[in-house]
């Protein structure tokens, strides 16, 4: 398992969400495709693990309020469409930026801005 | 000729998986001897015996050395030094004791002294010195558990010397209790009980000291992780939803007194039938799963319910020692591993690594986005 953890914190210019590891690796998520991922369980159903809220529910202009560390193990985003609950852990972060990586879409339903995909 | 030089240079391909440095840089190569005749040995000292990578280490140094121009061959001694807690030799509690593990559950019933039993047989396994503090005064079992005999000892000082059983040093509540009274216990009560058992039993050195904690969240779960030095905690659940609900707490409870949640063990994870051998999700499946990914923590693994595990613990022995091949023993060793891992991860922890933080999010500069760092 990879143990790797926050070293540095970024806003980067046209909405990425920055964070560079204790391994030397840079990983840069776009807000709204990062919110779409939010784990917790108002997003994700517990029973089924289904996705409530994804991307195409939240808006366009979504972005961090508040970004705070949990623990030794996950970041607290609170975003401005007034949702906070989302813990984001440094495992799960990695493991969003690798499916990002792949192509933001990865064949979830729904692109949220034109079939293409490239809203960022 | 070879150069203790160049061997160095080439072990420094390797890295440990969870530390993320090489091991050269860690420390872990010394007594490094290259001979005239191109023989070449070293000892590799990891940061704790139960390393579930060991092997695999020791292999890739050799061939590393090996690699060397001039090397004839290779001996490579394996050993470990567990690495202890900050502040162990500054702090009065619990000298000598290099790292404290909590096991907590949110509620009863869900194995948890259980999973505290075996975790401590597989780290003797592994060669590391354990000792049992069973601080569970609703239900004291460790005794019984590890079939203890002996009766703790205690000096003139009122020290107290745990007794040993199958390896592990035990002191529980039970031993201070009669067999069949039941623990009617008032909150200050317990708060000094476990005050004494924290200061005056004389552990001796021991890798891991994992503490059986009593069930649930309330004000005597909270008093004994505030007075006790926690190095980690586990919490034990089984893959229900009610009982996931109280997992949460655990963490939360945990969380608001720093100390850091090493993982989630799901216990009672399906059935293996004696019979047909076939694993029935008695049942709903993967919830500790859910809950660990949805609380940001690692799943340590997944014991099933097996008969033979609980006879083991009625009858005094772990399963781990005393079913090696079942399913649960194996569990059992890699979830000890990865316990004994992350430990040595959290001493490890880079000066460089941002530990707290809280930024609102306009007031950081905006910088131009470089993918390479």
């Amino acid at each position: 398992m990879n143990r790797a953890a926050p070293v540095a914190i970024h806003r980067f210019k046209g909405g990425f969400f920055g964070v560079d590891w204790s391994d030397g690796n840079r990983t840069a998520l776009p807000y709204r495709w990062l919110r779409g991922q939010c784990p917790c369980a108002q997003c994700v159903d517990e029973w089924t693990g289904e996705r409530r809220v994804g991307e195409s529910e939240v808006p366009f202009n979504v972005e961090p309020v508040r970004v705070k560390s949990v623990g030794r193990y996950a970041i607290q985003i609170a975003w401005n469409d007034k949702h906070d609950s989302g813990l984001f852990s440094f495992e799960y972060l990695r493991e969003l930026s690798a499916r990002f990586a792949k192509g933001p879409r990865n064949g979830e339903a729904e692109p949220a801005c034109g079939s293409k995909g490239g809203c960022v | 000729m070879t150069t203790e030089e160049q061997i160095l240079q080439n072990l420094r391909s390797v890295q440990d998986p969870d530390l993320h440095k090489d091991i050269v840089t860690l420390g872990f190569v010394q007594n490094l001897k290259v001979s005239g005749d191109g023989a070449v040995d070293f000892d590799l000292v990891l940061t704790t015996p139960a390393c579930p990578v060991k092997d695999k280490l020791r292999d890739q140094a050799a061939a590393a050395a090996k690699a060397v121009p001039g090397v004839k061959s290779v001996d490579v001694r394996l050993s470990a030094r567990t690495t202890a807690r900050p502040g162990m030799d500054k702090g009065q509690l619990l000298t000598g004791v290099k790292n404290v593990v909590a096991v907590a559950s949110g509620k009863g019933g869900v194995g948890k002294s259980t999973v505290t039993a075996n975790l401590a047989a597989a780290l003797v396994k592994q060669g590391a010195t354990v000792g049992i503090l069973d601080a569970d005064i609703y239900g004291p079992s460790q005794g019984m558990m590890l079939g203890v005999k002996d009766d703790p000892e205690m000096d003139s000082d009122k020290k107290v010397y745990p007794p040993t059983a199958q390896g592990v040093k035990v002191i529980s509540m039970s031993m201070f209790t009669d067999d069949e009274a039941p623990v009617v216990w008032r909150g200050p009560m317990v708060s000094q009980m476990v005050q004494n058992f924290v200061r005056q039993v004389e552990w001796g050195e021991l890798d891991y000291l994992l503490i059986d904690m009593p069930p649930g969240t309330g004000d005597i779960q909270l008093t004994l992780t505030q007075q006790t030095p926690i190095t980690g905690a586990v919490i034990v659940t089984t893959p229900q939803d009610v009982a996931l609900l109280d997992v949460k707490r655990g963490i939360k409870m945990f969380d608001k007194v720093s100390v850091p949640v090493i993982g989630i063990i799901e216990n009672m994870s399906g059935f293996v039938c004696d019979g047909c051998g076939k694993r029935h999700d008695i049942f709903r499946k993967d919830g500790g799963l859910r809950t660990a990914r949805s609380m940001g923590l690692p799943l340590l693994g997944a014991v099933p319910l097996e008969p033979s595990v609980a006879l083991c613990g009625d009858q005094g022995e772990p399963v781990v020692f005393r079913a090696p091949d079942s399913i649960s023993a194996a569990m059992f060793r890699e979830i000890a591993g990865r316990v004994a891992s992350e430990l040595s991860v959290l001493h490890a922890t880079d000066s460089d690594i941002l530990s707290e933080f809280d930024y609102v999010w306009n007031e950081l500069p905006e910088t131009e986005l470089e993918v390479s760092k």
